[in-house]
């Protein structure tokens, strides 16, 4: 016990002593931010645009590089992650209204989360017995990249990173209330992905 | 089965589905590098060069796009008209928030008091019971109060390609059109109304002169309204009119009041539109 409330202690220090740097304007507390949070951001990321790890590469350096030049900017009203995050958030809507552009004006489907990550689950087997096997994951795993990405997104947030909605809220801009509603819609719509998947 | 409907049981399934993911140790080194540079170079400042080019330099001053998303007023019923646009005037921004960017935290600053706009309609005294003349017939006249307000739980409006127009230095010349936004940016209204934040939306360097236009792409306005799906509206290009100045080694400041309750509008037939009702704050130079 005391051993993890000394571990929370120093987390909490570190974080404080950060948060202080960036707000100094310190660009060189991005390095150390970059040490403290790389494969956490890179893990959400990676999930965020369903598991295109090239992309999760790009989008990941663009957050850092992007963290790094608007470190002025950084006011400490939350911990320095959730800005981190805010900052990945807005690297992903972008990179979707991209592809949204790119697919209208060559109308393909270009979703990058059905992709070729994983294969398909055997349809033989009813799905309580899919479900009990080591596939369950590869089923959630696709249902969840059938999701428009600030499903998803919203969903890793609250269920992955376990964070409140007042720091979902704060990473992607939107109020609360618009978060419950978001989470309530992603839950809603995954179920019905995995209904299709037990209709098979 | 598990249980989707069980909370723990739903956590756990995403929780499963979305283990760590590992970068490759030569990104994260590469990347590593990249940071480090980069932070490098952005704790050298170099003085600025006063005698610098005046065609690339002189334009010290800032044009910082700056949308201040105001407090809601009281919703309006449909037939407010599409674009409010006064004429910019100088004063201050009434909220006393700092500037925050997209990409970072909202302020928690104090919000500031929405004004709130007259209730709707006032009663009305029925017709007096009219004489009994021939010819004549009975008057009735009832007042109701506007339909309840729905709740808007978000506006989120993407803009792009925000550009500003220079009017030409010679009395028959042609002024230029000059982009000093191209990607998009995003902002949820009602987000930066309920904590009482600015977001930057970006700022330049422009060439200094007079400037008479404003113009940026609604690329995308999604809401997301109680009782509704999301509700996606179609890009349009707002155009503002609005006069500013850049001088030399001053700042220019261009604050878009958007009016978030009058610009979603409720129809008779219960769809939703949106007519953005904007106003300009021009700061500046100074």
């Amino acid at each position: 016990m005391t051993d993890a409330l000394n571990v929370n202690n120093i987390e909490g220090n570190i974080e404080q002593e950060l948060s202080e740097r960036l707000r100094n304007g310190d660009a060189g507390a991005v390095e150390d931010l970059f040490t403290s949070y790389f494969r956490q951001v890179y893990s959400v990321i990676f999930h965020a645009v369903g598991r295109n790890r090239p992309v999760a590469e790009d989008i990941t350096q663009d957050t850092f590089l992007s963290a790094t030049k608007s470190v002025s900017r950084f006011k400490g009203n939350s911990k320095p992650y959730t800005w981190l995050l805010s900052i990945a958030h807005h690297k992903i809507a972008d990179y979707y209204r991209r592809l949204e552009r790119e697919r209208r004006h060559e109308t393909r489907n270009l979703e990058p989360s059905t992709g070729n990550q994983y294969e398909l689950p055997d349809d033989s087997a009813p799905l309580h017995s899919r479900l009990e096997t080591e596939e369950t994951n590869d089923i959630v795993t696709q249902a969840l990249g059938k999701l428009p990405h600030h499903y998803r997104e919203v969903l890793i947030y609250k269920y992955v990173e376990e964070m409140p909605v007042k720091q979902i809220s704060q990473i992607m801009g939107k109020s609360p209330k618009s978060i419950e509603a978001l989470l309530t819609r992603a839950r809603n719509i995954l179920k019905s992905e995995l209904d299709k998947v037990n209709e098979g | 089965m598990p249980d989707f409907d069980n909370e723990e049981q739903f956590s756990k399934i995403i929780k499963d589905a979305c283990e760590p993911a590992a970068p490759s140790p030569e990104f994260q080194s590469r990347l590593n590098n990249l940071v480090s540079s980069e932070a490098g170079r952005h704790s050298i400042r170099t003085p600025r060069r006063p005698w610098a080019s005046p065609l690339v330099w002189a334009s010290t001053a800032l044009a910082a796009a700056l949308i201040l998303l105001s407090l809601v007023l009281w919703y309006q019923p449909s037939g407010q008209s599409p674009l409010v646009i006064p004429e910019p005037s100088t004063s201050p921004v009434s909220t006393p928030t700092p500037e925050t960017t997209p990409s970072t935290e909202p302020t928690s600053g104090p919000s500031p008091t929405p004004s709130v706009e007259p209730s709707a309609t006032p009663s009305a005294e029925p017709s007096p019971t009219p004489t009994m003349l021939a010819s004549t017939g009975t008057l009735q006249i009832k007042v109701t109060d506007a339909p309840p307000e729905r709740e808007v739980y978000s506006i989120l409006v993407t803009l792009s390609n925000i550009r500003v127009y220079r009017e030409s230095d010679e009395a028959d010349g042609e002024g230029e059109w000059i982009t000093v936004i191209e990607e998009p940016v995003s902002f949820d209204l009602i987000f930066l109304k309920e904590n009482g934040v600015e977001q930057i939306l970006g700022d330049a360097e422009i060439d200094i002169g007079y400037y008479t236009q404003i113009r940026m792409d609604i690329t995308e306005v999604e809401a997301v309204v109680e009782g509704e799906e999301e509700v996606i509206f179609p890009s349009e290009v707002l155009k503002t009119a609005g006069e500013f100045e850049i001088e030399e080694g001053k700042t220019t400041t261009l604050l878009f009041d958007f009016d978030a309750a009058k610009s979603l509008v409720f129809t008779g037939e219960g769809k939703v539109m949106f007519k953005p009702v904007v106003k300009l704050i021009v700061t500046g130079p100074e």
